[in-house]
Formats: structure tokens, sequence, C-alpha cells
């Protein structure tokens, strides 16, 4: 398998979305849907404005355990009737938070979507935050914490967002151990009055039913959702002080995971589809620079390739800009080097006209199938809605990129992908890695990190 | 430059219209209809019209993995058919080495990737309408045309012992390996599809070329078209671009009968990425073919899939461990029911056994609701409809059931065979299948933990 990379999807639009995110029909709630007459399924995505950042500080995973704990129970249903009601209707309902929204999606049979509603508005106006329940997920959620560090690339990531924003919120979203046990249910049951409002939520749903008769569906069965004030917490700038490294000491590992960031760009800047063209030729692809030249041409790495989402996934302020390689550990003292170069190379030099006339091909081709799916629209729609990421029509998307000029575009990249400031995170042998960080051209300090879940 | 290759659709029409037959039609579940063709060289086509959006998924799935290299007296070894997958994707001699992704990614190419695993090897990649016939001629030429010298050979070799090297440093990749292995003793379905280190270094330029001749033939290899094209016009090129490749006869060298487990094997391995403990259990299950395929699948649900799983309430729930996973690899031989499980922190592998023992018994004796059996069902068509949602996971999907059993009606028939599955059925599943004399159960556990258990007779 020739895999690099698990990016998000990207940018884009479609040929037959509507214009604006808020659907002309009137809805109570902040509404998205998509129509694709032949799904078998209806997919739901409830979108909380409240994620990790909106956790007091000693309550690290408030927002991901307040989630969570919804599906253990409501005042009318315990938790065994609770997932036989869901499941038993051909759903499935998982959650997910990063660090300004969490994530309630569901999926289920088309024909069962009046009675899953049903469920949901019980989920959504009456859970129990019973005691013994809450305990017992107090406990499966700091087991899976635990396990999440079992995965050497989870730790280098961790490494990274540590580093630059000195805050568990920022780096684990789904909180820590220690954070997690301090939670009651009495602060279940505020965060959740607090935060599950209609002000707070965003409501986007993919199914075959017409849009009229889904809004009002929607609106019927979750009219009991209260009203309160919007969240949407602002992402605090990364800390950039010159080029620094961090290691996160595992020994017996025969590869090294590498992060190398710096500043971000956000997704609904305007220059951001630009820049997203010159990753492109970086290292979005398989026939990008990195890539090319780490794995194809050295045989260094198997995975290498940089993305403005590997971080914080998408938001509406900046994050960072960071690539991803994982040379075997023998390789290290000349993959490492090299890689940092390419990312100096690139922010100086940017790409070259042949590189530019390719990607631009390449994308406005691609564009396709960022709207394939009623789902992946969804996907821009939302992104439209909180993070201001304009929709493009594939026309107007294939101008957009017609219009960009080389000269402008290097410019651009000099200008928003600083290399003067990095950091480097990477998981193995602190003897081994230290010498070799150190040695990067600029680098000013290598800390050992330690990660605890 | 490929581009000058494209010539109009109608021209091929024409010239190929007596090059295949026409097998058959059918309307998917979804709607959409499957036409089959077959060419006169034997190479089988399924295409699906889905014109949702100007797009396509194709995909070719070779009738070759890692069980037919080590049957062949020639190889005999492992990782062959992983390492060869790599070098298709470097040139021909037609198309110079990175032009194959150059081209394609030009043309707008989304999702291009392959895989090998135990009974097949599969080429994917979605692209524009438009590119249709790029494609077809690209993929065909790799086919037949592959150019393997040294330089791409060593060159490849790295990349290939980097990926082998990230599943060493993943205990879930080593526990998985693990369960294979012990779990088989006769079959090849033992030893790992990518090899061994030193398999991987000890291939050369002479044994990729045998691979290439012996396996990747037209009549060894299925393509799949799934997305806005007109069937004929596929298979119109289809006949263009592939016709002329000559079927070969193909080593069919039957895979020695796994032996009937009796008696439970315990398997402990120490990894030093593991944190906690974490626990395989792989049953021996009859291969995908078998009549009782759908009925395994509703039991996989009953006890691993969802939060109503049987499992959920008596290992998670319980706090004997924080999260469990399930596979259930139906594959061209008997293969494995897998549970898996992460050990919550002062709890180890006997109390989990003994939490499934009690689990078992209640599905073999029948102590479950038909509410239970609806849950399981209905999460077993969610589950299949995820993967019918996009033109690239439905050819997959009956891309490994084409591997797998031979064609993708199964896949549809399976579905409305999950439909019936009773509670008779799954008590019969738990009774056959799921007893501890079946089973190869692999604990996983941190450097440092001290030791227990062994093989259990």
């Amino acid at each position: 398998m020739k895999l690099i990379a698990w990016t998000a999807v990207g940018i884009a639009t479609m040929m037959t979305m509507n214009a604006n995110a808020i659907p002309t029909i009137p809805s109570s709630f902040n509404l998205v849907v998509e129509t694709d007459p032949q799904a078998m399924l209806v997919d739901l995505r409830i979108i909380v404005r409240s994620g990790s950042l909106s956790d007091p500080e000693n309550l690290p995973g408030l927002a991901h355990f307040t989630a969570r704990a919804l599906l253990r129970g409501t005042k009318t249903r315990p938790f065994s009737d609770l997932s036989q009601a869901i499941e038993r209707l051909g759903a499935r309902v998982s959650i997910s938070v990063d660090q300004t929204t969490t994530v309630i999606s569901a999926s289920v049979l088309n024909k069962n979507l009046g009675h899953f509603l049903d469920v949901m508005r019980d989920v959504f106006t009456q859970p129990a935050f019973d005691v013994r329940e809450m305990d017992q997920l107090q406990k499966t959620i700091q087991g899976e914490l635990r396990a999440n560090l079992q995965d050497s690339r989870v730790l280098a990531k961790r490494g990274l967002l540590t580093a630059a924003y000195r805050s568990a919120r920022m780096a684990s979203p789904e909180g820590t151990i220690g954070g997690i046990g301090r939670i009651t249910p009495l602060d279940l049951a505020a965060f959740f009055k607090l935060r599950y409002v209609r002000e707070n939520l965003l409501i986007a749903v993919s199914s075959p039913l017409p849009e009229a008769e889904l809004i009002k569906r929607i609106n019927s069965k979750l009219d009991s959702i209260p009203s309160g004030v919007l969240d949407a917490p602002v992402i605090p700038a990364a800390q950039f002080n010159g080029r620094r490294a961090v290691i996160v000491s595992k020994q017996g590992m025969s590869t090294v995971p590498f992060y190398v960031a710096t500043i971000g760009v956000s997704d609904g800047d305007p220059a951001r589809p630009a820049l997203e063209l010159g990753n492109f030729v970086f290292g979005e692809d398989y026939t990008s620079r990195l890539i090319q030249t780490l794995r194809v041409l050295n045989g260094w790495t198997y995975s290498a390739y940089s993305d403005y989402e590997m971080f914080c996934g998408s938001q509406r302020d900046a994050t960072l800009f960071g690539l991803y390689t994982v040379p075997g550990e023998e390789f290290v003292s000349k993959a490492l080097p090299r890689t940092v170069e390419m990312f100096d190379s690139y922010s100086m030099l940017g790409i070259t006209g042949a590189e530019f006339q390719d990607a631009r091909e390449s994308l406005g081709n691609r564009f396709a199938f960022k709207t394939d799916t009623a789902e992946k629209r969804l996907g821009l729609r939302i992104r439209e809605t909180l993070n201001g990421r304009p929709l493009d029509s594939v026309t107007a998307y294939r101008d957009r990129l017609a219009a960009l000029e080389l000269t402008s575009l290097n410019r651009l990249i000099q200008g928003r992908t600083p290399t003067s400031s990095l950091w480097l995170s990477a998981v193995g042998n602190p003897d081994v890695l230290k010498p070799v960080l150190a040695g990067i051209p600029g680098v000013e300090s290598v800390e050992v990190l330690d990660i605890q879940p | 430059m490929l581009r000058t290759f494209v010539i109009t659709l109608g021209m091929i029409t024409v010239l190929q219209a007596k090059a295949f037959d026409k097998i058959g039609d059918v309307t998917l579940p979804n709607g959409l209809p499957m036409t089959q063709y077959r060419l006169s060289n034997g190479l089988q086509i399924y295409v699906i019209k889905n014109a949702a959006a100007p797009v396509f998924s194709f995909q070719t799935w070779f009738n070759v993995g890692s069980v037919s290299e080590r049957l062949d007296p020639k190889i005999g070894r492992n990782g062959l058919a992983h390492f060869f997958e790599h070098l298709m994707f470097r040139g021909t001699t037609r198309v110079p080495d990175g032009e194959f992704d150059e081209v394609l990614t030009r043309a707008g190419v989304n999702d291009e990737n392959a895989t090998t695993w135990l009974d097949r090897t599969n080429y994917y990649q979605s692209l524009p309408k438009e590119a249709l016939e790029l494609v077809m001629d690209l993929e065909s030429d790799r086919m037949t045309s592959l150019n393997l010298d040294s330089q791409t050979v060593e060159s490849e070799r790295a990349a290939v012992i980097g990926e082998y090297r990230i599943g060493l440093d993943d205990p879930d990749s080593t526990a998985y390996d693990k369960l294979y292995a012990a779990a088989f003793v006769s079959h090849p379905y033992q030893y790992t599809t990518i090899g061994t280190e030193d398999e991987i270094r000890s291939f050369t330029l002479a044994d990729a070329r045998y691979f290439y001749k012996t396996y990747y033939a037209p009549n060894n290899a299925v393509v799949l078209v799934v997305g806005d094209v007109v069937p004929d016009e596929v298979v119109a090129l289809a006949a263009k671009y592939y016709g002329a490749i000559a079927s070969q006869p193909i080593p069919v060298i039957p895979a020695p009968v796994e032996p009937a487990q009796t008696f439970e094997r315990q398997i402990e391995f120490r990894h030093g990425q593991l944190i906690g403990s974490k626990v395989l259990i792989g049953f021996h299950i009859p291969e995908a073919r078998h009549a009782d395929s759908p009925s395994l699948l509703v039991a996989q649900a009953m006890l691993a899939l969802g939060d109503g799983a049987m499992l959920n309430a008596s290992w998670v729930r319980t706090g004997i461990a924080s999260a469990i996973s399930s596979d259930l690899n139906q594959l061209k031989d008997p293969g494995l029911f897998i549970l898996g499980a992460d050990l919550q922190y002062g709890h180890d592998s006997m109390e989990l056994m003994g939490a499934l023992d009690r689990s078992l018994s209640q599905l073999a004796v029948g102590v479950f609701t038909d509410g239970d059996l609806e849950r399981a069902r209905n999460q077993v068509l969610l589950r299949a409809y995820q993967q019918w949602s996009e033109n690239g996971s439905l050819a997959s999907y009956l891309g490994e059931f084409i591997a797998s059993t031979g064609s993708p009606h199964f896949a549809i028939d399976l579905l409305k065979a999950v439909e019936t599955v009773s509670k008779a059925d799954i008590q019969r599943m738990a009774a056959n299948y799921l007893n501890s004399t079946n089973r190869t159960v692999v604990v996983g556990k941190p450097i440092g933990q001290r030791s227990t258990g062994g093989e259990r007779r």
C-alpha cells in the first residue's frame, strides 16, 4: 500500500448546493441540510459550539464527558433501554470533540428517522446523568485516554501541541485522566444546561427526504431544546519563539514519528485556497515533494505529508500548519534535517512554474470529489457556517485557480509559512534524537517532555 | 504526458463489439443497476451506473495474495505479493517511473492506492468521468508492460521495510499477526501478508518478474467500475485496452486444509508501546461462501457491535475493559471471528475470558430477546449501507466478496439473508463456532508486567 496520509476532507463546494448555509424554509434551529434521493441512510450531525476550550481550567475533558454522558441514559430511559432503542432502529451514534466543537454524529435507516428523532429529543432534553452510570463512564474514558497513548503518532502530536500551546485543553481535547476524574454529575448537568442550547447548536442533516419535510420534522421533534447563548470559543495563538524541539521518550521503537509545525492559516482566510495549492505541491499528495524526496528517492520513510488541519482539524481561527513523517530509526540523522530543509526551501522559494501549472490542473479536476456525496457537501456547508469558508461552485473554484499568479502565490507562501519559528516533535530514544534535533540549523533548544494521559 | 492517448468512445464501440460477452444485469438494493461482462481473455468486468455526481471509481482486483506466494514452490515465502504491489506504481515500458501518478493526479484522481491481503490484491482510484479512457489505458498498460529493474526494486524495498516497521511498532498490528500465527498451523493464513524483514530483504528482481508473469493476467483479474459511466462504453473501452492481453494458465495450488482445533491455544507477548494489556480472541469460522455467513454476521453484532452489544455489558460496563473490537474475517478458505479488548488497570485476561464465556453461554442457550436480535440485524444492515454510500466503498465491498466467494451476488444475497437470521441460527453459531476449544487467545502486555498463562490444553 502506498498510503501517505489521512488527510481531512478538504475544501470545496458543489454543483447543486444552495448559496446559503441556512435553508430558505424557516427553522427555529441553525440548520443545514443536504438531499440525496438515493441514500439508504439519514446522517445527522448535532454540532455543539463548545469543545475543550470551554472546559473549566481544572476540568479538562468536561465537554467530551458531557457528550458521552448523554448516551448513558435519560430520565425516561436507562442506559440499556436507550442503547436498545437507538440500535434497534438501525442507528448508531458517535461522539467527537475538538477544541471548539463537540459533534454528536448519527446514522439511521431511512424508514426509522421519525422514531430516532423521538429518542434524540429525549437525549437532548432530559439526560439523566445517573451517578452510577457516570462513575462507570468515567473509568471507561480514563481507560481510553491511557490506551490512546500507546499510539506513538498520537504521542508525537501531543508533544507538539503541548509545546506550542502549554495547555491540556488544546493538546488533549478528550481531556486528561486527572480532569475526567474530578468531574461530577453536577458538573455535567451544569455544562449541559449552559451549552446544549438552541443558539449554541448547529444541526446538519443529509437524507433522501425533501428539504421542506426534513426541516419540518427536525423542528417538530427537537422543539423542546431550550434557548441560551452562543459559546464559540476562540483558539489562542500558538507560542512560537525561534526553533525549538521536543522529544517524547520511548524505547524500543524502530521508527520515529516526527512532526514539524509553524503558524497556520484559518479555514476562512481568503489566502487559504492559494496556500492549499502551494501545499499540494509541497506535501498533500503522493506526487508532492515530501513523499517523493523522503520515500521514493531516499527510502527513509513510508509516509510524509503536510496539511493545515493535522493538529486541530478545521477551525475558524488560525492554528498550525505542519508536516508529518515517520523515518526508520537508522535514517533519522539524514531524514529529520532534510525534512526541515525542505520546509525551509518551500517557505523561502515557494513553488516552480511547472509545479504551479500541474497543481492548478490537478486541483481543478479533483474538485469534483469535494462534492460528490451528500455527506461531503454537508461537511462543506458546516465549514461555511462555522468557519466562514466560502462555498465555491466548480466554475467558481476553477476561476479562483485561474486567477492565481505564480509570483504573488510565492510571496504569499513566503509571508504565511514562516520557518524562523518552528516546533519540532519526535518520539523515540532521546540519546539518539537529541543530537540530531540539536544539529538542525537554528534549533535553540531540545526538551524531553513527559506526556501523561 | 499521456493525454494524447485518449480517443473518442464512438470509435471504440464499433471496433470492439464482439470482444466481450454480457453476462447479466441486476439491480442492487440501493436501486443502482449492475451489469456484468467478460472479455474473451477472461477478464471479468462489473459496471454499476451511478450518475449522482460526474465521477467514477475504478478498481482492479487480482486473484492473488500472500497465500498464493506461500504455496508457490518457486516463491515459498511471504511478502512478495505486497512488495510487488508497490512496484506496480513504478513505471512501464511506455510510461516512465513516476508518470503513472502524475498523469492521474493532473486528471484529478482521488483516493488512489492499492492493498494486498491474504487472498487478493486490489488497485483503486476515483476520477472525474472524463478520465475513464485514460485510466483504462494506464491500468491495462501496467497489467502487461511493467518495467522491472534492480534500481526500482531496491528503492521500493526501503519503503516496504518502512511500512513493515510501522506495523512492528504498533501493538494492535502485532497482536493481530500473532493471533493468525497461532490460530493456523497448516494453512498459509498463519503468515503475515507483508512478510518478515528478512523475507522482504530476500526478494530479487527475478522473483518480481516471475510473480508478475505468473499471476498478473486478465483471466486472474476483475475490474469494477462504479459511477457516472455508461456500461456498454466501459466494456467497449475495456475490450480496446485489455482485449489484446493474452490469458495464461494460472497456478492453482490448493491450500492445506486447516485441521479442526481441539483445544484452546493461548499466546502471550510483550510490546514496548503497550501501556495496559490487550486481548485478542480468534474463533475458527467457515469460508465466506458458507451458508452460515449471514448468521455469523448477526452473531458478531449481537456480541460486539454497538453500545447494546452483549460484550459491552459484560466487558466494558463491568469495568474489565475500556474498549472492545471485533472483526469477522470471512475469507476464501475458513477464516476467523475475532474479538478484542483493551483491559482496564487491575483486571486480567482470565477475568475477561470468564465474562466472555458467560456471554457466549447466554448466546448458546438463547438468553436474549427478539429485540436483541432485531438490534443486531439492523446494525449489520446499517454498517453495510454505510459502505454502499460512496462509489469507492461500494466497489471495495463488492470486490472483497468477489475475491472471497467468486461473485458479488453473494454480497447482495447476504443482506437479504441477514434479515431472516433467527434465534436458533444464533444459538447454533455460538454452539458450533464460539466455543473454547475452537479459539486462540492472544494476550499482549507491557514490558515489565509479570507473566501469566501459557498454552492451555
